[in-house]
């Protein structure tokens, strides 16, 4: 592996520097020029256009479109995986504050070279996006788009309250918002007048308004849990709590989605949003005659008026082979005449879908834009104000810090928000967590413990020799065999060349993956570069305490991975409900279905047909029955909780019921082990059960005394089955907990889910190993425990143990 | 007397019955009805007719839904792994297990104790080595990794299928060796013929995984042509976040073929959990 690695990376340093001149003799040779990251929303189409529109001009390259976007980005484990096959695409639209964490890995290449030899303008960008792409002094992408957030209001919400201009500052927000705000019920609502983090604002707008930092000037330390930030977080809580507290009304968001027909602010459920320019677009499509405005967010008393950009890049992966026509397709999409052409066909596609109106998007480069927005007007006056209020805020819109941590800074900041909202932590202990947390990580990657490479010559070594001694055994027996009996060598030699394929998968599969992965969980892993050995310290940080400060000074022992922590209790949670209770169900449905009735096969089929849904499927369908707003679930059980005076439970929103949804859905499918159970019901011969009755035993004591006992072998082999499964939970866990979160408040956070997300989007493939180490040993001994027990209860008919 | 009493309890009992079906069956049909509604229709909840009968039927979801991802490819790419695999995991599984089975060698049982064990191993443990080979290869983001392990044979298939070759009486073997059988013809015109069920069992669960697999695909495949449908559907979800009525669509033609396959071999199906006791 390693010298596999310093090959690839050799050539492709090679590959970078001949590039230029072996494109210029290559000109003509047809190539596939693979792209990704281009997303399949309708708002795309225009750009889809234009790169077929790239490929009608030069005939010899053919476009492969890949790997589209979501809401935010490329699945990072897709690129991750690619650029580790060493087949990455040859151009990524990628989110801007991503790209330096890949710079910093190596996986991209810089485009200086490109950049000075076409003279390109980099004065007529602005600011925040050139300086977002740009990683040690080197630029990584060219900036394709950007938005700004800004706070639309709706003028008739407003004016009914008696407001005739937009909140000034963070107190009249909150104030307006919570009298604009409409509940019809315990949990639900009619209207809100503003909730912080709903739209696009995050802490980092509340948190620089107040002049908070989340990062130090030359990106070694973390400085997120700064005061400022504290009261930007109990600004929003307070928010919050005014309008019927924070998860609550995420019940309320969960609901619609965004954009569409159900947009909330076209529809007038919310009264105040923060929101990106993005939303303009289907105002126009839905609503072109809403009557709204947009204005700076407001900013606590005497704070800085400011707003933040995100957008995107179009940036080359380093072992992209086509590195030149790359960056031809990348300026053809990213400047003027490829603009124009994108935002041509984009308003002709809106056309088709009866969309009568077309708004740019926002370009990344000052001139650009005054283009695009003469050329293609606002279909209204009050909607062209609104896109001048938009361009007029770029000039003074920040940035997210750029760091090779921007990923795991963007997720603990996410994840700190949420814990604080919810009132898990208080504001500063949930800062102060994650601070820890992008600390720890920029540590590792300024500081880089110094760990020796990995000897594969050793690991190699080693393996052979287990391998050795294993089949020196088996070859000895097969010796021995051959010298006492000469009869059987032929079915023998049959029987050795018919698990030939087994004994091959055997070893290549699992023997030498498991060995491997048992060597990874000692290293320190990252795909891009050579392994290094580390030692202990992965079973270190998983299990390891230190000290850590406390919100009031004092120190105190703290888990140094506390998600470690929380997924192997989420897993556990799970699996010590989700077991019995699936047992029980099972068994139940089953006494009810050995009933002879009429129609039983029909009962049979329909308690059946849930189990074999695929997982998939399943997961989608609950997460939509689990809404907690328009959901089937909730739609039944509110009448009889209102009675009660209870809110409905917020299902997957919610950190305490996300838990109690998954397991509903999972015993959804309990009629599948019903089969087995039905089974086992008829094994057990009438004559105990007519000895029971003789001696005077209800139907309970025969339950218990009869059924119970004679079904032993059934319950002990469902319990083992049940338990391994549970602790393997994943697909429906990942599905509703929408990824990359795990759920709110990481409350869906399983042990496989948190081995995944090492391995396939933190890059921490040692890591992982180690975490899938020990759940095969948390298996291993609960399985062995299991079968130790099982025999003091375990009633086998014909006798013998377990 | 005791007739009437044995009547309401008869009563009792099939309300118990429909009441519980129904509870099993609302949500599946709840699907159905969700994926033929409009966009506005799925946001409606003042009245059970909203939540429940589609007005007006929209059945161009599907069409739509169809078009949005790439359904039809994502329905071939499934079908293309689970065939490969079906193939893959009979051909080689049914030698392993006769080999388990019928044939005496050295080490035997041992082995057999080995191939039960890798049951209990959890793939994850294997996940990232694993991935390690299939990316040195060139294979990442192709279909063979979903599909090549699987003519190495499955432990659980080798299983299932030694229990039913045991159950063969030997007679009907040796008859065939007396009359100058070799083991492989032993195995394709003797044995194979008479555990057709078992075979079919080893077929629907084959299908039912291949089909089902999310983690596979979601480590492997990233080219959007390449999908299967249950990562296209989770990026269906994705991507279309709150619009129920195409998810909806598109799970609903997920879950069809399994449904199919269910009514048309139901009686495999069950005797296949019956002997294993995995469910599918």
């Amino acid at each position: 592996m390693n010298r596999f690695i310093k090959a690839a990376l050799l050539f492709v340093m090679i590959a970078a520097l001949f590039a230029p001149c072996a494109a210029q003799t290559e000109r003509q040779k047809p190539i596939t020029l693979s792209i990704w990251g281009i997303p399949e929303y309708d708002r795309y189409r225009g750009t889809h256009e234009a790169i077929k529109e790239f490929q009608r001009r030069n005939p010899h390259i053919k476009i492969l479109v890949g790997a589209p976007g979501g809401s935010t980005d490329v699945d990072p484990q897709k690129l991750l995986t690619a650029v580790a096959a060493g087949e990455p695409p040859d151009l990524i639209l990628q989110d801007r504050f991503t790209i330096s964490g890949w710079a910093a890995r190596g996986a991209f290449r810089p485009l200086n070279d490109f950049v000075e030899r076409d003279g390109v303008n980099t004065e007529d960008f602005y600011p925040a996006c050139w300086n977002e792409a740009i990683y040690r002094d080197k630029i990584y992408g060219i900036p394709w788009d950007t938005d700004a957030r800004a706070l639309y209001y709706n003028r008739a919400i407003l004016k009914k309250y008696g407001y005739e201009r937009p909140p000034a500052d963070w107190d009249e927000l909150a104030e307006w918002g919570a009298k604009m705000t409409v509940k019809t019920g315990v949990n639900r609502y009619e209207q809100v007048g503003f909730a912080p983090m709903w739209g696009n604002s995050f802490l980092y707008l509340f948190g620089w308004q107040n002049g908070a930092e989340f990062l130090s000037e030359d990106g070694t330390r973390c400085l997120m849990s700064n005061p400022q930030n504290a009261a930007a977080l109990e600004w929003m809580k307070k928010t919050y709590d005014a309008i019927g507290g924070y998860l609550n009304v995420r019940g309320f968001e969960g609901a619609g989605g965004f954009g569409g027909t159900v947009d909330p602010f076209i529809t007038g459920r919310v009264a105040m949003i923060i929101n990106g320019n993005w939303v303009l677009d289907d105002i126009v499509r839905y609503k072109p005659d809403l009557d709204f405005g947009v204005a700076l967010p407001p900013a606590p008393k005497g704070g800085e008026a400011l707003t933040w950009s995100g957008g995107f890049a179009l940036a080359i992966p380093a072992a992209s082979k086509h590195a030149e026509d790359a960056w031809e397709l990348a300026k053809w999409l990213a400047f003027e005449e490829g603009m124009m052409y994108q935002s041509l066909r984009q308003k002709e596609f809106n056309k088709t879908i009866q969309k009568d109106y077309f708004i740019p998007r926002l370009s990344c480069q000052r001139s650009l834009n005054e283009k695009l927005f003469k050329e293609f007007p606002a279909p209204n006056q009050n909607l062209q104000n609104v896109i001048n209020t938009f361009l007029q805020m770029l000039d003074r819109s920040r940035f997210r810090p750029v760091t090779p941590a921007g990923q795991t800074l963007w997720n603990e900041q996410l994840l700190a928000t949420y814990l604080a909202l919810a009132g898990d932590l208080s504001p500063q202990e949930a800062l102060s967590q994650a601070a820890r947390r992008v600390q720890d990580e920029l540590n590792r990657l300024y500081i880089p413990p110094d760990y020796p490479p990995l000897r594969w010559d050793w690991v190699i070594a080693i393996g052979a020799l287990i391998l050795a001694v294993l089949i020196g055994i088996w070859a000895a027996a097969i010796i021995k065999f051959c010298r006492t009996t000469r009869l059987y060598r032929k079915e023998a030699a049959f029987g050795i060349l018919f698990i030939a394929p087994w004994l091959l998968g055997f070893l290549i599969f699992i023997f030498g993956p498991m060995f491997v992965s048992l060597v990874f969980s000692f290293c320190e892993y990252d795909v891009i570069h050579p392994a290094k050995f580390a030692g202990i310290s992965n079973y270190v940080e998983l299990f390891g305490f230190h000290k850590v400060p406390t919100v009031d000074g004092g120190m105190v022992w703290a888990p140094r991975d506390p998600y470690f922590w929380k997924c192997v209790w989420n897993t556990f949670y799970l699996a010590a409900v989700g077991v019995p209770l699936g047992m029980i169900l099972g068994l139940a449905i089953a006494m009810l279905l050995n009933a002879e009735v009429k129609g039983i096969s029909f009962y049979r089929t329909f308690f059946y047909l849930p189990s074999i849904v695929p997982a998939v499927a399943t997961a989608v369908l609950w997460f939509w029955l689990l809404n907690p707003q328009i959901g089937g679930v909730n739609y039944v059980i509110r009448p009889v909780l209102e009675l009660m005076r209870l809110g409905a439970p917020q299902w997957f929103d919610s950190p305490v019921w996300s838990k109690p949804g998954l397991l509903l859905m999972l015993m959804w499918g309990a009629g599948g082990s019903m089969i087995i159970w039905l089974a086992g019901l008829k094994g057990i011969s009438r004559q105990y059960y007519e000895a029971a009755e003789i001696d005077g035993a209800g139907p309970v004591k025969r339950f218990f005394y009869v059924t119970l006992p004679m079904l032993s072998p059934y319950i002990f082999f469902n319990l083992v089955i049940g338990v391994i499964g549970y602790l393997q939970i994943f697909t429906q866990a990942y599905i509703v907990s929408q990824p990359p979160s795990a759920g709110p408040s990481n409350s869906l956070l399983v042990i496989v889910f948190y081995l995944f997300n090492n391995a396939f989007a933190y890059f921490k493939m040692g890591y992982a190993s180690a975490l899938a180490w020990i759940l095969f040993i948390i298996i291993l001994i609960l399985t062995l425990l299991q079968f130790r027990i099982a025999r003091r209860w375990v009633h086998y008919e014909g006798g013998g143990g377990a | 007397m005791l007739n009437r009493k044995k009547q309401s309890r008869r009563v009792a009992l099939h309300l118990i019955l429909i009441i519980g079906s129904l509870i099993f069956v609302v949500p599946l049909f709840w699907m159905i009805a969700t994926s033929l509604k409009t966009e506005e229709q799925t946001q409606m909840v003042d009245n059970w007719r909203q939540v429940f009968i589609p007005q007006p039927v929209k059945w161009n979801n599907y069409a739509e839904a169809l078009q949005y991802v790439n359904l039809i490819a994502c329905f071939k790419n499934s079908l293309h792994v689970a065939a490969l695999s079906i193939a893959g995991t009979l051909i080689s599984c049914a030698f392993v297990a006769y080999s388990f089975a019928r044939l005496r060698w050295p080490g035997r049982d041992a082995i057999f104790m080995i191939v039960i064990a890798t049951m209990m191993l959890p793939a994850q443990v294997t996940m990232v080595p694993v991935f390690l080979i299939y990316a040195r290869i060139g294979w990442v983001n192709t279909l063979k990794p979903l599909w090549v392990g699987s003519f190495f044979g499955s432990a659980f298939f080798i299983f299932l299928l030694r229990q039913f070759f045991m159950t063969i009486p030997k007679e009907i073997e040796e008859a065939a060796k007396i009359d100058g059988c070799g083991y492989f013809r032993a195995i394709f015109q003797v044995m194979l013929p008479l555990i057709k069920p078992a075979l079919l069992s080893v077929i629907i669960f084959q299908f039912m995984w291949s089909w089902n697999d999310f983690l596979g695909p979601l480590v492997y495949i990233q080219s959007r042509d390449l999908m299967t449908l249950t990562l296209g559907l989770q990026a269906f979800t994705y991507q279309h976040a709150g619009q129920w009525h195409y998810l909806m669509a598109a799970s609903v033609m997920m879950t069809m073929p399994v449904i199919i396959l269910f009514f048309a071999l139901q009686r495999y199906f069950i005797e296949g959990v019956t002997l294993t006791g995995i469910k599918g």
